[in-house]
C-alpha cells in the first residue's frame, strides 16, 4: 500500500501540494510509514544517520 | 581525522606490520590500509561506542576496532573484485592472485586481533563465536546477491539482513561482548535495521549511477529496482525489456535522461528514502529503549549524523 500511495503523490501536483503542505492524505498506511513519509517530505534538509556506510 | 579513527588505523597498521611477517604480504596491506583510512571507521567506531555504552573497562578497544576495520577491509576488498567495479583502488591494480591473497590474509588477522583484545579465554570463546557466525552469515548474503536472483520483498529484506546488517551486528556487539556483558538481543535487533536503512540509501545512490557501478546498467533486482519494475508500460516498459533481456545495453546506453526521467516520475527514490527512514526510525525506537549510558547513546545518533567530534 506505501508504493500505491507514493505512486499516487507523485502523479498528482495536487495531493503532493496538500502532502508537503502538512495535509496528506494518507489512508491505508501504517502509522510508521506515515511518519517516516511525512519525515521525509517536510524534513529532507534534516541532518540524520543516513551516512553511507557502504562505498 | 577524528582521534578515535587515528587511533584504529594507527592499530590496523600495526597489527598488519606485527602478523605479516613476509615483506610483500605487509607492503601490500600497508597500503590497503591507507586507502581505507581515507574513508570513515564507522564499523570501529560502533564497537568503541558500545564499549562505553555498557560500562567496558579493562580490554584493548581500540585494538578490537581496528580487528572489526582490517575485516571490513578485507570485505570491501573482495566485494570489489567480485563485482570487478571499483578500477581506481590499489587492489584492483595489483594482480588479482595478489589481491585475493591480502583480503583473505586481512580476515584472518581481523580474527586474531580481535581476539587479542582480551586475555580472557572464556571471552574469547564468545567473540570468536559470535563474529564467525556473522561472518558466515554475511557470506550467505552476499552469494545471494551475487547470484542476483532477489524476486521479492521478503528475498531483498533477507539479503540485506544477511549480507550488509550483520556486519554492523557484529561491530556493536563485538563492544558489547568485551564490556562483558551477554549478547544483546535489542543491539543486534537495532544494528540490523540501521545496517537495512543505511543499505536503502546505497541502493538510491547506485540506482542513479551512470557508470559501472550502476544497478540498472547491471541489471541489478534491488527494493528499488523492483519497485520501478512494477511501472506502467509506458514509464518503464523500456526498462522492463531491458532487465528480461529483450533489449541490450546497447540500447539503453544513450537513454540515461530517459532513465532519470523515470525515476523521477515512478517516485522510486522517495518510495527508497521512506522506506530506508522506516528503519532508521525503528532503530532510534529501540535505541531510547535501551537501558544503557546516556551520554554514549547520544554519541552513537551523532556519530550516524556524521559528526566527527562524536
Amino acid at each position: 500500500m506505501l508504493k500505491e500511495t507514493i505512486r499516487q503523490l507523485v502523479s498528482s501536483t495536487e495531493k503532493m501540494s496538500l502532502a508537503l503542505g502538512g495535509q496528506p492524505q494518507l489512508a491505508g498506511i501504517s502509522a510508521a510509514e506515515q511518519q517516516a513519509l511525512l519525515g521525509e517530505m517536510n524534513n529532507k534538509q534534516e541532518k540524520n544517520g543516513y551516512a553511507f556506510i557502504w562505498n | 581525522m577524528s582521534i578515535v579513527k587515528e587511533h584504529i588505523g594507527m592499530r590496523m597498521k600495526q597489527y598488519a606490520a606485527e602478523w605479516f611477517t613476509a615483506e610483500p604480504l605487509s607492503r601490500f596491506s600497508l597500503s590497503f590500509i591507507d586507502d581505507k583510512l581515507e574513508e570513515t571507521m564507522l564499523f570501529g567506531e560502533l564497537t568503541v561506542i558500545h564499549y562505553h555504552m555498557f560500562g567496558g573497562k579493562g580490554a584493548d578497544i581500540d585494538g578490537a576496532a581496528a580487528a572489526i576495520e582490517l575485516f571490513i577491509l578485507a570485505s570491501d576488498i573482495l566485494d570489489d573484485l567480485e563485482d570487478g567495479d571499483a578500477p581506481s583502488k590499489p587492489w584492483m591494480k595489483v594482480p588479482l592472485p595478489i589481491a585475493l591473497h591480502v583480503a583473505t590474509s586481512l580476515v584472518t588477522l581481523s580474527q586474531q586481533a580481535l581476539l587479542h583484545a582480551t586475555s580472557d579465554p572464556g571471552l574469547r570463546g564468545e567473540l570468536a563465536v559470535m563474529m564467525n557466525a556473522g561472518l558466515i552469515q554475511s557470506a550467505n548474503g552476499q552469494m545471494l546477491d551475487l547470484m542476483n536472483e532477489v524476486r521479492s520483498d521478503e528475498d531483498y529484506f533477507r539479503m540485506v539482513r544477511d549480507k550488509s546488517a550483520s556486519l554492523l551486528v557484529i561491530a556493536c556487539m563485538a563492544g558489547v561482548l568485551l564490556a562483558g556483558r551477554p549478547w544483546h538481543e535489542t543491539v543486534a535487533e537495532y544494528a540490523s535495521e540501521l545496517g537495512i536503512s543505511a543499505q536503502l540509501r546505497n541502493d538510491s545512490r547506485d540506482l542513479l549511477r551512470w557508470d559501472e557501478k550502476s544497478d540498472f546498467l547491471n541489471r541489478k533486482h534491488t527494493l528499488l529496482t523492483m519497485y520501478l519494475l512494477e511501472g506502467p508500460d509506458e514509464q518503464v516498459g523500456w526498462i522492463r525489456d531491458y532487465y528480461t533481456g529483450s533489449a541490450t545495453k546497447d540500447d539503453v546506453t544513450g537513454k540515461k535522461e530517459l532513465f532519470l526521467q523515470a525515476c523521477e516520475q515512478s517516485g522510486v527514490i522517495l518510495y527508497g528514502s521512506v522506506v530506508s527512514r522506516m528503519h532508521y526510525n525503528r532503530f532510534q525506537e529501540l535505541l531510547t529503549e535501551l537501558q544503557a549510558d546516556a551520554i554514549w547513546k547520544d554519541k552513537l545518533l551523532h556519530l550516524l549524523a556524521g559528526d566527527q567530534s562524536a
